[in-house]
């Protein structure tokens, strides 16, 4: 029998209720409630999200289920109380710069580390690569994303509407972009002093599907609950430090196989094009 | 015959996409798969495929939350086994870590259960980590080679004078190449066993003397390498003092070599000074650095890392070292008298060296400079000619693609070719350029095809560009997982330049150049 795990630090979006098992993974175990909201436990500190439980030694399948209270968790019977202190605050509060500073920093970055972009991945939207796309699925999705993406400055929620459930991946490549634009939108209602809610919650609403896994990124990209390597990488980019920007980069496009890279795309995409819908 | 595309979608299934494009890989490399697909099963992915033609007619009721499978093959039996076959590789996939015969412990703790008898704690973990990982293993009286890189200086020094106070090893950090008791470790190749024990503060420069010794007859006893700032004036050399005298009282070695880019000169005398109580013969290469020195302690220097290695050799065969001298001149003019049927091949002013190995990267640019041949790079040896922008060459340009702006989020370029296949594409379209130097690394954890990754792009580039001439070494063996006879062969038939060394190369490159083939 594995022994009780120790709790070590939890997300600070965990809807309390219960919750079952729902996919487990080599390296993470996701829960499910009745609203289709996911909790996820792991041991991997790099994994920390809004919705995380992060436990000092991690057994697939361990627990069969979770309940959430507001002071405490319940994993197999045992009993733990949250301690503020061990509470990861998904929040980001923008700094106070420039917007068109951070626009060039973002560009300076993308031309920096083009080469260094994974292959396949929707970063190519920007940086286009030749030909590396191996199997006709492939090939056929990468036209389809270059259609949604030359849509994204005049016609927004049609691109949103062609991004959506597209791609590779357990959250789609085009739903992870579509993240990363959300995540843009509030950099950029943060940095330019605008309230973009009216535009944040029809593209949640546009984008949201079937797959519960996207529909939960995308409500925490909505609420600006950010996971933690892109929160490392958004922090390091502010502050223009190459060094800690360019490990933050790796860290955070190591997700998946493109899924961190795709997220950061939609991001980039955003601040880059700045939608007519935004002026 | 008539393609056949089947399906089938996999209910309330998920897969980290990793997973899914691992699968998709194996899959598709089944007999008679033109191509395959493993998807969640979404609506727009659905249409996708559709337009792809690759949706089976047979597909229906399938959500976002499903996984579909279509796969195109020649017949519809080898379609049908490769469908049969996701279930089991994804399963596989998955299980891995559960199954007794590959188990992965995920502490050192977990692992010491499993193996207690072990001796020696290979870590590969990301910078912030290595430290208190290694440090655990030295307190477990476990030899340790560190692979991660980002140690400090004062961790790395703390690191190894407890390694020492314990009478273990400490290789690293940035330890890629280690041969101990005929175990490769982590870069290393298939080497014969002998009598030549080496030290080396470089990966790559490890390897190509391993290799060149075994592809000459000999062999290794150990190769222990000590991470690349070991020899920094704040380290002192004192775990490559640490190897060196071990290697002293090793039974089973009779010729030692150090291997290493220059120390600092305070170092450099504290490792003299060792040399000169060492009784058995020592052959040094410091790439770059006054032979002075180290002559004068006793030592043999050599000035290429293949000169290092056939005196090692012939010094174990109790030959005369000058001889060595004597056939690496006699080769020279052979070169020579090649370089000017070679140059009629060239059409361009400029030489591209791009490489996997940063001591490769380092030799090359020192032996064209002694030709007169000023190259510009992103780890210059003349910091005036560091390049401004790693990513764009100019005039004479040699880069290592080993270095961090190039690794950000792929493994290293001696696993994977992409960035350096890409960069040969685009040098290919520079029309000044004429002639590509290429680095081949063979071995354990280096690239398992390179042949058949760097051939096709050779051609095209050839085929982009009149008059580009390719020139490499291979570092490696026969007995390496990629045969370095296959790879040879395969580079040779595309009309590469394959030279016996790095240093070989070179020489050829220098004396090409300096033909001047615009």
């Amino acid at each position: 029998m594995n022994p009780v795990p120790h709790i070590r630090i939890i997300g600070d979006s965990l809807t309390p209720g219960g919750y079952q098992q729902y996919a487990s993974f080599r390296r993470i175990d996701n829960f499910i409630n009745n609203s289709g909201s996911i909790v996820a436990i792991t041991d991997d500190l790099s994994l920390l999200a809004p919705n995380t439980i992060i436990v000092d030694k991690f057994y697939p399948e361990q627990h069969a289920e979770i309940i959430i209270h507001p002071n405490s968790i319940i994993l197999n019977n045992n009993v733990y109380h949250i301690e503020p202190s061990n509470i990861y605050d998904s929040g980001f509060g923008w700094p106070n710069i420039n917007f068109v500073q951070f626009k060039n920093t973002v560009l300076n970055f993308i031309q920096l580390h083009s080469g260094t972009f994974p292959k396949q991945s929707l970063l190519s939207l920007l940086i286009p690569a030749k030909d590396i796309y191996p199997s006709a699925f492939d090939k056929a999705a990468f036209t389809a994303f270059e259609h949604a993406f030359s849509l994204l400055h005049v016609r927004f929620f049609d691109s949103i509407s062609a991004f959506r459930g597209k791609g590779r991946g357990l959250t789609p490549s085009g739903d992870d972009f579509i993240a990363g634009l959300l995540y843009g939108i509030h950099c950029l209602e943060s940095l330019t002093k605008m309230n973009y809610r009216a535009i944040k919650v029809p593209v949640y609403e546009t984008a949201a599907g079937s797959n519960l896994f996207s529909n939960n990124m995308l409500q925490f990209a909505k609420d600006a609950k950010y996971y933690k390597r892109l929160k490392d990488f958004l922090i390091a980019l502010v502050r223009d430090k190459p060094e800690t920007t360019h490990t933050a980069f790796r860290q955070l496009i190591s997700v998946g196989d493109t899924s961190g890279a795709d997220l950061i795309a939609g991001f980039f995409a955003l601040i880059l094009q700045k939608p007519l819908i935004f002026e | 015959m008539e393609k056949q595309t089947k399906g089938v979608i996999l209910k309330g299934h998920y897969y980290d996409s990793v997973t899914l494009m691992l699968a998709t890989r194996e899959i598709t490399a089944m007999p008679g798969i033109e191509d395959a697909s493993i998807v969640m099963a979404t609506n727009e992915n659905l249409a996708i495929l559709k337009n792809a033609g690759m949706l089976p007619s047979s597909i229906a009721d399938a959500s976002g939350n499903d996984l579909i499978i279509a796969v195109r093959a020649e017949q519809e039996e080898q379609a049908d086994a490769a469908i049969g076959a996701v279930e089991q590789v994804l399963g596989e996939m998955r299980n891995k870590q559960d199954d007794g015969t590959q188990f992965a412990p995920k502490s050192l703790d977990a692992a010491l259960q499993v193996m207690p008898a072990a001796s020696l704690s290979l870590i590969s973990v990301a910078g912030k980590y290595a430290v208190a990982e290694a440090r655990k293993a030295l307190d477990n009286n476990l030899h340790v080679m560190l692979f991660s890189d980002n140690v400090s200086l004062e961790d790395e020094l703390m690191l190894k004078t407890l390694a020492i106070e314990k009478g273990l090893l400490m290789m690293g950090p940035d330890c890629g190449t280690a041969i101990i008791n005929g175990i490769p470790l982590a870069f290393a190749n298939v080497v014969k066993r002998g009598s030549i024990g080496l030290v080396g503060a470089s990966g790559t420069g490890l390897q190509e003397v391993t290799t060149i010794i075994s592809n000459h007859g000999g062999g290794i006893s150990q190769a222990i390498g000590t991470g690349g700032r070991d020899l920094h004036e704040k380290i002192g050399g004192i775990m490559f003092i640490d190897a060196l005298r071990a290697l002293a009282a090793d039974e089973d070695t009779e010729v030692i070599c150090l291997v290493s880019k220059p120390p600092h000169p305070s170092v450099l005398k504290k490792v003299s000074e060792e040399v000169r109580a060492v009784s058995k013969p020592v052959i040094a290469i410091f790439i770059g650095a006054d032979a002075k020195v180290i002559a004068a302690a006793g030592a043999i220097p050599a000035e290429s890392l293949e000169e290092a290695a056939l005196l090692a050799l012939a010094v174990s065969e109790d030959k005369k070292p000058d001889a060595v001298g004597e056939k690496l001149n006699a080769r020279r003019m052979e070169i020579e008298q090649q370089t000017a049927s070679f140059a009629k091949k060239a059409n361009g002013k400029y030489l591209r060296g791009l490489f996997s190995g940063g001591t490769l990267c380092d030799e090359a640019q020192i032996i064209l400079q002694k030709h007169g041949i000023k190259t510009y790079s992103n780890t210059p040896i003349d910091k005036d000619f560091m390049l401004e922008d790693p990513w764009k060459s100019r005039e004479h340009t040699i880069i290592d693609l080993g270095t961090d702006e190039f690794t950000a989020g792929r493994p290293h370029p001696m696993i994977d070719f992409s960035l350096r296949n890409k960069r040969i594409i685009d040098e290919a379209g520079d029309k000044d350029v004429a002639l590509i130097l290429l680095d081949v690394v063979l071995g354990y954890g280096a690239n398992p095809q390179p042949a058949e990754e760097l051939v096709p792009v050779i051609e095209a580039a050839k085929a982009s560009s009149n008059k580009l001439l390719f020139v490499c070494s291979i570092t490696g063996t026969a007995d390496d997982p990629q045969d370095a006879g296959h790879v040879k062969k395969a580079l040779e038939n595309a009309g590469v330049i394959v030279m016996p060394s790095m240093a070989a190369a070179a020489e050829l490159c220098a004396g090409i150049m300096r033909l001047d083939v615009s």
